[in-house]
């Protein structure tokens, strides 16, 4: 597997005080007054990725990671905090700037039910994907077989339902969506949480060998640690909508500083190596205080002033960051 | 019940896959029977369906006339031949023309959920909803008149006043139909993809939402074209619909009422039994349509 | 012998596929002894949920179990009135499924679900059995267990909803649990909380356990002994140890090695399993995975493959790696 190569340290997307609130409660007359209570799904997320990167986004569920996605996307507009894109700030874009945009940054989707549309055979996904791209040309059936190329999959595809495919296929369906733009960036949120063991090797090389052969800049979304370590140079892990620690995957997954990160590499099932020690599972789960560092209810070695004052980032190592206030 | 794909056609399809289930063959059968009546009417009818023959009134079935003669003689089977078709024109338009509202309705309010429109246009369809039929229609007719009104090049008949009132009532139930599925598929991944192809909200309504709403909305649009045959012969019977001489199964029906315990079954028999099988020719269709559409057919057999 | 507990014997299971029946599970033969914990190993498709469910005779009414048995303590289950199975499920055999939130009714509190099981199968007074309820949502390590008693499923959390659902598995003392991928739709740090109750109660209470996953890592921590299912087969079974370090059969060593994990080499080549499992109808001469197998030679083609025994372990493959 080819490390990837990063371009000069060249800076691709930035974000900054990423935060996004969700109204609870009310109607929607309230809501949209914004007279109701809200719950912090982001919580002033701040990182960056340069180009040719893997950068993995590691947390559980409930922890903001796929909000997150949805922001980078502007498939959900962010609360406040700065999103910048090639050094353009994307987050108040729209018009012709916006489809400009759309072009350089693409998603692939968890393989659910509702990833692609149930009534539209794959040719149809495809074409309609190039022309978003390509304008009417004549060579959208061209296109869209290579497309299938690209992913492994053959002609035959074209006239199927998604009913008709299996996980895989579906999968490599919505990775060859997603390339039929011709992005730079993609982020793929669970793409192979839902795929058998022996499917989920095959997609992982799909996505390796389009990086190899396009230079694609990509973040991972898991909550699969090991995935995330084998896929992605650098690791963000999050918890309760924070990012609580960040660096290159190696340092991070074998000196984890945050506790939340020790415990997360601690719950991953060992194999043989596991048997017979038990480590202390973490125990309760993912309701915050308020105040305080969000994870002082759970955390082991919390004190007092865990509780009192939210903890943050700071630096441990070269480029390895964690928000604690042990540290 | 799966769509064998390898039947090309998907029109064919379906038909095949009615006629596979003992319900929907049945439903067809049915409604195909009426439907056809109705169509080839002038040709099948053996008599005037308006024809006065006070010589021969109220005579029981016999080999001359099949079902027997009305009140002033008219023959009944004719009658019942030539009524289908206000009643299947009603049931049928009716539905077309509740369609737009309801889909426009619920496409927009499931699409934009959440917002001030979905509130709106949601208390708009309550009120709708609320709207009792027949007090409309009493109210519709005592502006407009039950003769037929000239609106510039056409006359337009009591019957199409009928078809435009209930269209419209019509809307709250397709778009509380349409407004599930929108709702619960504007929220897909798929949505999200097309969004990040930039593909705009109008396009996206109409070419990937509606698509997966068709099917609730023909099994909906069976039974409230059944809904629109009884509303139709309600009307009638009670003198708002079908005027006299046409001939509907209501006006069929309302002509027997005199005679209901006077021993001239055969007036009062025949249009009801049109009325019920049509409904449950109807009713039998949408249930087998349901079943057959249903989109758990997506997942086949997950066997582990 | 004496120490069987379960012993399932040529299980044939059949569902309808289009207009013939395709078996699920293909002739598997498989012993459980008291306090062993067997994991089941599998992908979709392999038959190991629907050899389970036979197990209880749960299989959906469309499939059919067209061949083989299955002794339960010594008695025939398969050949066993409705109504005397139902006496054993809940009681001596249980079961706890993968989606704790529709195992429940939702709109029943966890107490009264529990009482109602508690009581189908013991004659227990309302304090006693109120007064076991509380002990076995103890056991399994619900905090406050008196205020689970009165929640509704949706009020609790995934977690604390898979407790309460191996407490009712658990509540009338079964000598057999089955668990079908209980952890799957949980997070990762719950699935260690779950995994270490699991541990305990088999420490504590010597329960015998059959856990089915596709989980290879999560299999070798809890289990003493696998088998593996490819397709409606059993292609290997052993100690977790042997088939971890010396697996015989192709599939295994591919399972293994196509999983990424925290402390390999981070350049370390995936293997991958191209194609895909078969159909279930698929009907093919010889063995099920050759299509994708990278150890095939002429004879897997023709010939289903055989067992082999070495010690206590089977495999089934004309070509093995040794």
């Amino acid at each position: 597997m080819l490390e990837p190569t990063v371009v000069n340290g060249q800076i691709l997307l930035k974000v900054q005080s990423l935060t996004k609130d969700f109204p609870i409660g009310g109607n929607v007359l309230s809501r949209i007054a914004g007279h109701t209570r809200v719950m912090r799904a982001v919580n002033e997320v701040s990182f960056t990725i340069n180009r040719g990167e893997v950068v993995g986004l590691v947390g559980e569920s409930g922890c903001g990671k796929s909000t997150s996605a949805l922001m980078l996307l502007r498939l959900l507009n962010a609360t406040s905090g700065k999103i910048h894109y090639r050094g353009k700030e994307i987050t108040e874009l729209q018009g012709a700037e916006l489809t400009s945009f759309r072009r350089q940054v693409q998603m692939v989707f968890q393989d659910s039910h509702s990833a692609l549309n149930p009534r539209k055979v794959v040719r149809r996904t495809l074409h309609e994907a190039l022309r978003a791209r390509y304008g009417r040309t004549p060579d959208l059936e061209e296109k869209a077989i290579e497309l299938l190329r690209t992913t492994g999959l053959g002609v035959e595809i074209l006239g199927r339902y998604p009913h008709e495919l299996s996980g895989g296929q579906r999968q490599r369906i919505g990775i060859a969506r997603a390339m039929a733009m011709e992005p730079e960036f993609i982020v793929a949120d669970e793409p192979v949480s839902s795929l058998d063991v022996s499917l989920q090797a095959q997609i992982i090389n799909v996505f390796q060998s389009l990086r190899e052969e396009r230079g694609l800049t990509m973040m991972l979304i898991s909550h699969d640690l090991a995935l995330v370590n084998f896929l992605c140079n650098r690791v963000l892990v999050m918890y309760a909508g924070e990012v609580v620690e960040s660096g290159i995957s190696e340092q991070v997954m074998k000196h984890a500083a945050h506790p939340y990160t020790q415990a997360l590499i601690g719950a991953v099932p060992r194999g043989l190596a596991g048997r017979g020690q038990r480590t202390q599972a973490l125990a309760g789960t993912s309701e915050t205080l308020g105040k305080g560092c969000s994870f002082a209810p759970r955390c082991p070695v919390a004190t007092q002033y865990c509780q009192e004052v939210a903890p943050k980032n700071k630096a441990i190592s070269e480029g390895h960051t964690a928000a604690c206030h042990l540290l | 019940m799966t769509l064998r794909r390898d039947m090309g056609n998907k029109q064919l399809l379906l038909l095949h896959s009615i006629a596979s289930s003992r319900t929907g063959f049945l439903g067809l059968c049915l409604v195909s029977a009426m439907a056809l009546m109705a169509v080839f009417a002038p040709w099948i009818a053996p008599y005037d369906p308006t024809q006065i023959d006070m010589l021969n009134r109220l005579q029981p079935p016999s080999l001359s006339h099949w079902m027997g003669t009305d009140l002033t003689g008219r023959d009944v089977f004719s009658r019942l031949i030539w009524g289908a078709r206000p009643s299947l024109q009603v049931g049928i338009l009716a539905v077309l023309i509740g369609l737009p509202g309801g889909f426009a309705v619920g496409l927009l309010a499931g699409f934009y959920r959440g917002t001030i429109l979905e509130a709106i246009l949601m208390r708009i369809v309550e009120i709708i909803a609320a709207v009792p039929l027949l007090i409309v229609a009493i109210a519709v007719v005592g502006v407009l008149g039950v003769k037929p009104m000239p609106l510039g090049p056409f006359m337009i008949t009591n019957e199409v006043k009928i078809i435009v009132v209930l269209g419209f009532l019509y809307i709250p139930g397709l778009a509380r139909v349409v407004f599930a599925v929108a709702a619960s598929e504007a929220t897909s991944d798929y949505i999200r993809a097309r969004r990040i192809q930039g593909v705009g909200d109008f396009t996206l309504m109409v070419s990937d939402i509606l698509p997966n709403c068709l099917s609730v909305v023909i099994v909906w649009g069976t039974l409230l074209t059944a809904g629109g045959v009884l509303a139709e012969a309600g009307l009638s019977f009670v003198g708002l619909g079908v005027q006299p001489p046409d001939a509907s199964w209501g006006v069929m029906l309302s002509d027997a009422r005199k005679f209901i315990f006077s021993g001239e079954w055969w007036l009062l028999l025949f249009p009801g039994l049109a009325i019920s099988l049509t409904v449950i020719g109807l009713n039998l269709l949408g249930d087998a349509l349901r079943d057959i559409l249903d989109p758990r057919q997506y997942t086949g057999p997950r066997l582990d | 012998m004496d120490n069987r507990l379960l012993e399932v014997s040529n299980l044939r299971v059949a569902f309808p596929v289009g207009n013939a029946m395709a078996e699920a599970v293909r002739g598997v033969s498989f012993g459980i002894d008291t306090g062993d914990a067997v994991g089941v190993l599998g992908e979709s498709g392999s038959g190991k949920s629907v050899t389970a469910l036979a197990i209880l005779k749960l299989i959906p009414s469309t499939g059919r179990i067209t061949e083989g048995s299955v002794r339960f303590a010594g008695r025939d289950l398969l050949s066993m009135s409705e109504a005397n199975i139902r006496k054993l499920r809940g009681r001596d055999l249980s079961m706890v499924f993968q989606d704790p939130l529709t195992a429940f009714n939702p709109a029943l509190r966890i107490g009264r679900q529990l009482l109602n099981v508690i009581r189908a199968h013991t004659s227990s007074s309302i304090q006693n059995a109120r007064a076991r309820a509380l002990e076995v949502l103890d056991l399994v390590g619900l905090p406050d267990p008196a205020r689970v008693m009165r929640a509704y499923p949706h009020e609790l959390s995934g977690g604390m909803r898979q407790r309460a659902l191996i407490g009712i598995a658990l509540a009338c003392n079964p000598k057999l649990l089955i668990a079908d991928e209980p952890t799957t739709a949980l997070d990762v740090t719950i699935q260690a909380q779950i995994v270490e109750l699991f541990h305990k109660l088999r420490t504590e209470l010597g329960l015998t356990l059959l856990y089915i996953t596709h989980n290879l890592d999560l299999m070798a921590e809890l289990c003493d002994r696998a088998i593996v299912m490819y397709a409606g087969n059993i292609v290997e079974e052993g100690s977790v140890t042997d088939l971890f370090q010396s697996p015989r059969h192709p599939y295994t060593r591919m399972l293994i090695d196509c999983v990424p994990r925290l402390e390999d080499a981070r350049n370390r080549e995936l293997t991958v399993i191209k194609g895909m499992p078969p159909p279930i109808n698929a009907t093919n001469r010889g063995c099920l995975f050759s299509p994708r197998c990278p150890s095939v030679i002429d004879r897997c083609r023709v010939d289903d493959p055989q067992e082999d025994f070495e010690g206590e372990r089977r495999f089934a493959c004309w070509n093995p790696r040794l």
